[in-house]
């Protein structure tokens, strides 16, 4: 098969990868903290130049990145009591079911049946480990220090922070999973209370994703012409050839 | 087929879900002690793909890994347990509670249900009741020569007869919970306890930082129309975003099919 060919196969395939993460953006738009993921691929034209400059053979495009844009989603108002968005860098620290740690930002807290306080259904840490409250009459201050409903400490939310770039995966759930040798370091991040930080695909971002799924279809079409040509020139050059 | 059409229409489903939300609370705006619901979201599961590549030597280079998330999911529809605006009616029966708690009521199964309704009825026997004919516990009897009900702020329920004698005819007690989000609801603004919610602590109004009973007075729902409409409006858009997002990867699976002509 021709190379060329193989090399328009192998674009489409990435713009398909692309199509997904943009897709997953898109989906995103209302989970609270939802991080968005941003989609590179190694540019053609720059590969092209390479290899014009060092005479080598045309190589197949290389795969994509997908790098995850960290920055806040804007707060919003919600008046709960058991809302509570980070403000500044820094994450909740989450123990998950099988005993390791995950990290989110999605501060939508509520109390299990242990009155444990947990984050979609998974326990948040504290200071001293799991934050056990009474009920949910609860007052926060800036530094995530829980008070109850007489104005009793109660435990202190554990904010912690990583360093940037962020050495972290994620795992679903809008939580994120640290890479291995991943140091925790304390965050100095503003916890506000009965606020919920929403996904960062804003509008904005948004009409970017939209852009770049115009984008995608054309590079997808452009690609399968390409391969087209070549099925086309392939066919001439057979006619061509078995006429004489 | 194509792994993007199914990431949009999990967010298509997503906000389908929003708007269901969104339409239930706006159909209870009128409801007397209705809590409005919350849709939250979570992101699916990621999946991992290393792109090992075969690079034109024919060696194979490192392969580096992307991670695609596969969609949206619902993280649970919480009841938002704020306080509702209070409403004077003049009607003796009307009750709101001002602050934390829960009228009881008798389910017709045995059960105790839990509602912040306080639109009380007298049912044909002279009981204190919900409009839906649920006794209200402990149960309070009206004497059948009642002429005016007075409750008072700590729910101490007293009639004046017709021959102008004042009695006490009964206590309102009302209930707490450790958690009232955990709460399972019964449709009629009644919820049921849970495991999550805890069991009810029951005591008199006004004491132990409970709320207080305003007699003459209905407490309306939470919801507030404007928010409503604005989360409706995002809710579409987010619908329509996504749909836009299926068209593209239609199109591109069209693309693939004329491939071969």
């Amino acid at each position: 098969m021709r190379e060329s060919m193989v090399i328009a196969g192998k674009a489409m395939d990435i713009a398909l990868e692309r199509m997904d993460v943009i897709s997953n953006n898109l989906a995103n738009v209302s989970t609270s903290a939802y991080k968005k993921d941003m989609i590179y691929s190694s540019s053609f034209k720059d590969m092209m130049t390479r290899q014009i400059a060092t005479g080598e053979v045309p190589e197949i495009p290389k795969g994509n990145i997908v790098v995850t844009d960290f920055e806040a989603g804007n707060f919003r108002f919600t008046g709960e009591k058991m809302n509570a968005a980070i403000d500044g860098d820094g994450f909740y620290k989450i123990q998950l079911a099988d005993g390791s740690f995950g990290y989110t930002r999605a501060g939508e807290f509520s109390i299990n049946a242990e009155k444990q306080l947990t984050i979609h259904g998974r326990v948040v840490m504290g200071d001293g480990g799991s934050i056990t409250l009474e009920d949910t009459e609860i007052t926060m201050d800036s530094k995530g220090v829980i008070y109850n409903r007489k104005g009793d400490r109660q435990a202190s939310l554990l904010l912690v922070n990583f360093e940037q770039p962020y050495p972290l995966e994620k795992a679903g759930g809008t939580l994120f999973i640290a890479k291995e040798n991943a140091e925790e370091l304390p965050s100095t991040a503003e916890i506000k209370q009965q606020y919920i930080e929403e996904s960062n695909v804003s509008a904005l971002s948004a009409m970017v994703e939209m852009i770049n799924l115009m984008d995608v279809m054309r590079q997808y079409e452009t690609q399968q012409k390409m391969i087209q040509y070549q099925d086309d020139a392939t066919e001439r050059m057979i006619t061509q050839l078995t006429q004489g | 087929m194509s792994r993007s059409m199914w990431i949009a229409a999990s967010g298509m489903m997503a906000q389908q879900l929003n708007i269901d939300v969104i339409s239930n609370n706006m159909a209870n705006v009128n409801t007397i002690g209705y809590k409005k619901s919350r849709a939250d979201f979570e992101d699916l599961m990621y999946q991992k793909t290393v792109t090992a590549e075969v690079g034109s030597t024919g060696k194979p280079e490192q392969g580096m890994s992307v991670q695609i998330g596969l969609g949206v999911r619902s993280a649970g529809v919480p009841k938002v347990y704020t306080e509702g605006n209070l409403v004077q009616t003049g009607n003796d029966l009307d009750m709101a509670i001002e602050g934390d708690g829960f009228f009881q009521v008798q389910m017709p199964g045995g059960e105790t249900g839990y509602t912040r309704a306080g639109n009380m009825k007298k049912n044909s026997e002279g009981y204190l009741s919900t409009p839906d004919g649920y006794l209200v516990l402990p149960a309070i009897q009206l004497p059948s020569n009642a002429q005016h009900v007075f409750v008072s702020p700590d729910g101490k329920v007293s009639v004046t007869k017709t021959d102008n004698t004042t009695v006490d005819i009964g206590q309102i007690q009302i209930a707490t919970f450790a958690n009232p989000v955990g709460m399972e609801n019964m449709g009629r603004n009644i919820v049921k306890a849970t495991d999550a919610s805890g069991e009810a602590i029951l005591d008199n109004p006004g004491s132990n930082g409970l709320g207080t009973i305003s007699q003459g007075y209905t407490e309306s729902s939470n919801v507030d129309i404007a928010e409503e409409m604005i989360k409706m409006i995002i809710a579409q858009r987010a619908y329509e975003i996504n749909s836009k997002a299926i068209q593209s990867s239609d199109e591109i699976l069209s693309m693939t099919n004329n491939l071969k002509r």
